[in-house]
């Protein structure tokens, strides 16, 4: 795996005195953009990311340089606080400039977690908040949905919040100060301030997307209990995904997940590969099951592992994640749609890991606890993959992806 | 220059310190010694640019002043960061290679006219905040 050289004070301050001209660069693509919604969703992340690359840069930098910089070094952090200073620094303000270009519909997730989460709450008391709600909502959710939400808000609680968290600390001030509205009340006031007229029929069409995963999970219920249930199910994940994203944001990680999405091949030679795959694993089931929506906020969803914790943390997740598919094993039977999607994944991660993969069967026999087993052959050139481990998983206090990726690919070995 | 473009599209093997779609060191050093035509001018650029800020001055006009200010600054900026991408270099060389004392040598010859640029840029703001 490829090493990172650790931070020199040439290459921090080399990055931060070229602020004033990435922000050119990022203005010029922006223009260039125009009102391509790709295009600006994709500079929205680069952003994103960038912004958060630089302030870890003057982090450090100004951690290298103690309290008595140069001149000129004094100089070039000075400016580059300017630059990201607050959400009223130049890069906060293009990135605002990016958000209000895209339409309403792709703002809606922007605009959505953000008028609903102005409940006023603190991350612990919204971690509260959700469990509160999930507690009572228990009796007429979909079991399955109620695991998803267990695990999430076990997930919550495990993350530390670091670094990007306190970065978050002004918002979060800001948000103390608002009063809780009913959630329609809220949409409808997010509707009023953003001036953006599909924002409500965005939230409808999300709204109806959600019923339907919803209905496909129950199937049993009648329609209004599953309406009852969507509205509960839409209100805490929510609630949720805002937490999440005040959590902290951990770059390394972001840009791996980012690569691997973007590119399906992206693992080879980063640093945190194994993690990222697992990370990988557990965005793709959420959004799978319809709990995160789209691709970008299952980036965010990546977003809250710190590198430091990542260990423990990830394998707690990846053993909460294996819980649930336990629990969908048994609820699903021999032809459910679990099935289908671990046949789905089966590929995707024999193309994420460029190997070949058989075609699963048709039917897969699970019985809880079994191992499930993932070979593959990592077949690009040695030079581009240097070594790719699989992470030891846990299901059921069993391992679940144990094997070496160093044998022949063969998806009917999934269960 | 580009930090930005080819952003996300490097191996991760980058420049010291850098996380990966950033530049890779190889880049910086290529940079870096194109940069020295930057740092070479740095001396004649602080003479034409503190004597448009004394003119400037005596006619008290603001809009040149500000236009003197941002030429500073994009001045200092560019010749800053080929500072920075020179000692990288430096610090990316072995020991005992000759480059090393040459390399040093230009920093330390311009590391004056830096030091002044920087001087005046904080005069011309002050004056303009001032004024």
């Amino acid at each position: 795996m490829t090493e990172q050289a650790p931070p020199t004070i040439e290459g921090l301050l080399y990055n931060l005195v070229g602020l004033p001209d990435a922000m050119e660069d990022f203005q010029e693509q922006l223009a260039a953009a125009g009102t391509d919604v790709a295009k600006l969703t994709e500079l929205k992340i680069q952003l994103e990311v960038f912004m958060e690359l630089s302030h870890k840069d003057l982090a450090d930098a100004k951690d290298i340089l103690g309290g008595e910089p140069s001149k000129r070094d004094g100089r070039v952090l000075s400016r580059a606080e300017q630059l990201l200073g607050g959400e009223e620094s130049s890069f906060a303000a293009l990135l605002k400039e990016v958000q209000d270009l895209l339409p309403a519909e792709e703002a809606a997730e922007e605009v959505a977690p953000e008028s609903e989460a102005q409940t006023g709450l603190t991350r612990s008391e919204l971690l509260e908040q959700a469990r509160e709600k999930l507690e009572a909502s228990k009796e007429i959710m979909d079991p399955t949905a109620v695991a998803l939400f267990e695990l999430l808000i076990a997930a919550m609680e495990k993350t530390p919040a670091t670094a990007a968290a306190t970065r978050g600390s002004k918002k979060e001030k800001k948000k103390e100060e608002k009063i809780e509205l009913p959630l329609e009340e809220r949409q409808d006031e997010a509707l009023e301030k953003s001036g953006k007229r599909g924002f409500l029929s965005g939230f409808r069409r999300q709204f109806a997307r959600t019923g339907k995963a919803a209905l496909t999970l129950g199937g049993r219920r009648g329609r209004e209990d599953m309406k009852e249930e969507v509205l509960e199910h839409r209100e805490i994940s929510a609630i949720l995904k805002r937490a999440l994203k005040t959590i902290s944001s951990e770059t390394d990680l972001r840009n791996t997940v980012d690569q691997l999405m973007r590119e399906n091949k992206g693992v080879m030679g980063l640093k945190n590969s194994n993690k990222a795959k697992d990370i990988l694993a557990l965005a793709l089931f959420l959004k799978d099951k319809g709990l995160i929506g789209d691709y970008e906020t299952g980036l965010k969803t990546a977003d809250f592992w710190d590198e430091e914790k990542m260990d423990d943390v990830v394998r707690g997740e990846i053993d909460g994640v294996a819980s649930v598919l336990k629990r969908l094993y048994d609820k699903d039977g021999e032809d459910g749609e679990f099935h289908q999607y671990i046949k789905r994944q089966a590929r995707f991660f024999a193309k994420v890991f460029n190997a070949e993969v058989a075609e699963a069967p048709a039917k897969v026999k699970a019985t809880p606890g079994d191992k499930i087993l993932f070979k593959a052959t990592p077949t690009p050139p040695l030079d581009v993959v240097p070594k790719v481990e699989t992470p030891a998983v846990t299901l059921g206090g069993k391992e679940v992806l144990p094997t070496p990726i160093a044998e022949e690919v063969d998806a009917t070995d999934f269960i | 220059m580009s930090q930005v473009a080819g952003f996300g599209e490097k191996e991760g093997k980058g420049f010291p310190g850098e996380k990966s779609g950033r530049p890779t060191l190889a880049e910086v050093t290529a940079e870096a010694l194109t940069s020295l035509v930057d740092l070479m001018s740095a001396p004649v650029t602080l003479q034409e640019l503190s004597e448009a800020f004394a003119r400037a001055k005596q006619i008290n006009d603001k809009q040149i002043i500000a236009g003197i200010r941002q030429k500073i600054s994009r001045f200092l900026d560019r010749t800053q960061k080929a500072e920075y991408s020179l000692r990288a270099t430096m610090t990316s060389l072995e020991s005992g290679d000759a480059r090393l004392a040459e390399y040093q040598r230009m920093l330390d010859l311009f590391s004056k006219s830096l030091d002044g640029l920087v001087d005046l840029e904080e005069q011309v703001g002050t004056w303009l905040e001032r004024n």
